[in-house]
């Protein structure tokens, strides 16, 4: 179980910040849920709060399950080093048997002929997809999705029913800015929003929060170019 | 309890490999100033000493040593002190859930102990024998001292990762130290040859106090009249239980 408590989450270094306060969240194990804000909605904040990489403004979390890092995520790899050198970072991260670990990566991930590869000669679609075995390989109480596009546009379907694999035993979050991936995979949703963020069973009923305050962030934005025109328009005169 | 401390092992292990490895990518200048940079240090203090004279090293301590025992273990402590920053600013590593910030502090201190520890036997051996003080008299002190100096560091850059963490700009304020610690870290001279008045002053210095056991450590010619392994042994632990209480409490904070 992961629990949110009265958290308040803020972006900081704008002029602009985004608040989210008062969010209360439990994710039970094994619950399907899908985490939603429009782009530049204060996504990254929830996620790093919840994988502990930032801290939040107040109010307390409580993470009594395991979890993933962001998939694919794959910004720690070193691209100077082969997908298998990297697998074994994580094998000695997560103390499992690296020979074990590396083989089912590379199976998982479908990249044998790229295995002994400098990961900065590969193709990217390669990258996402050793992005998302490494997490896979592992065995979590949730695999947390910033990302469900994983490979190329062939890989979609076969990725896709491996994310469902996962999600049968396990716990899947998945932090989206649409609802096509949420609408896959989940059956729940959580909607960031500053006004309030609501936790939702329904997913249509997400979907309208989510379409509303995007287009509310998209007026907002058209707005302050409007009157950032108007003022240069001024200052010019 | 047992799983956890394996846990927290391969943690540190991983970290440590992989800061290493990254630092390896490419053999450019940034790598090569990290090893560059002491040696420097060394072939200037010599230089100086012997085209401006004075100076001497005491008590027979043979001069191209004697800097090598002064510098090595100051930049073992300047790169401990760098886990401030590392603790204290926001890093991709930290999306994975079982590492903190301290321990990416810790990682990235471990690889610098590694590259450190094995570029002062690399200088200190053929150093010492080719002036003539090989072996050294007790390695167990110089082993003491070299893993002091590089605790102190860490203690004191968690220390000011707290500030570091709310208010960046202490940054400036970490270079002034380092600096008073290059004049006053006993880097180109030790306490005999400072005047007796002063020896309660410095003796106060736990990285001062390293790099006189480290000598007194090397030499069967020199004795430290100052030189205690116990202050350093407190000033360790009294810093490093303050450092790590000050990131615990601040990791709670957001990053500025």
């Amino acid at each position: 179980m992961i629990q949110f408590d009265d958290v308040t989450l803020r972006t900081r270094g704008t002029i602009t910040p985004i608040v989210l306060a008062g969010i209360n969240l439990r994710i039970e194990d094994g619950d399907h849920l899908a985490v939603l804000a429009p782009p530049d909605g204060g996504m990254d904040l929830l996620v790093d709060v919840l994988c502990g990489a930032g801290a939040p403004e107040s109010g307390r979390v409580n993470r009594g399950a395991s979890l993933s890092w962001p998939l694919p995520g794959a910004s720690f790899v070193h691209k100077h080093q082969t997908f298998i050198g990297n697998a074994r970072f994580i094998a000695r991260l997560y103390g499992v048997d690296q020979r074990a670990f590396i083989s089912k990566v590379i199976e998982t991930a479908e990249i044998e002929e790229f295995a002994d590869e400098r990961i900065d000669f590969c193709p990217q679609k390669a990258v996402t997809r050793f992005g998302f075995a490494l997490g896979a390989c592992l065995t979590f109480d949730f695999y947390l999705f910033s990302n469900t596009n994983i490979g190329g546009r062939d890989d979609r379907e076969k990725f896709n029913q491996k994310i469902h694999e996962l999600g049968k035993s396990n716990g899947l979050i998945i932090a989206a800015s649409n609802m096509k991936a949420a609408q896959t995979f989940c059956d729940k949703a959580f909607v960031l929003d500053p006004a309030g963020s609501v936790y939702y069973t329904d997913m249509e009923a997400a979907a309208a929060h989510l379409e509303r305050i995007s287009q509310k962030g998209e007026e907002v934005i058209e707005e302050t170019l409007a009157l950032d025109e108007e003022r240069v328009f001024d200052d010019f005169f | 309890m047992l799983s956890e401390l394996k846990t927290q092992f391969n943690v540190l292990k991983a970290l440590a490999i992989h800061n290493l490895q990254g630092q390896m990518k490419s053999y450019n200048y940034g790598f090569a100033w990290v090893i560059l940079e002491p040696l420097v240090f060394i072939a200037g203090f010599r230089l100086m000493r012997k085209f401006l004279g004075g100076m001497a090293s005491p008590s027979g301590m043979t001069p191209l040593l004697f800097y090598v025992l002064g510098v090595m273990p100051l930049y073992l402590c300047f790169e401990g002190i760098r886990a401030y920053s590392i603790a204290a600013s926001p890093s991709k590593m930290l999306s994975f859930p079982r590492i903190t910030p301290v321990d990416m502090a810790l990682g990235a201190a471990i690889s610098s102990f590694a590259v450190y520890f094995v570029l002062f036997w690399l200088v200190a051996v053929p150093v010492s024998i080719y002036e003539n003080v090989w072996p050294p008299e007790n390695i167990l002190s110089i082993m003491f001292a070299l893993i002091s100096a590089w605790l102190l560091g860490i203690s004191f850059g968690l220390i000011i990762s707290g500030a570091y963490r709310v208010f960046p700009p202490t940054k400036q304020f970490v270079s002034y130290i380092s600096f008073a610690l290059r004049i006053g870290g006993g880097m180109f001279f030790s306490i005999t040859m400072i005047p007796i008045a002063w020896w309660p002053l410095f003796s106060w210095n736990p990285v001062f106090q390293v790099t006189e056991i480290i000598r007194d450590a090397w030499y069967e010619s020199y004795v430290s009249p100052i030189a205690d392994p116990i202050f350093v042994v407190e000033c360790i632990l009294g810093m490093l239980l303050l450092g790590l209480s000050i990131e615990r409490f601040m990791r709670r904070v957001p990053y500025a």
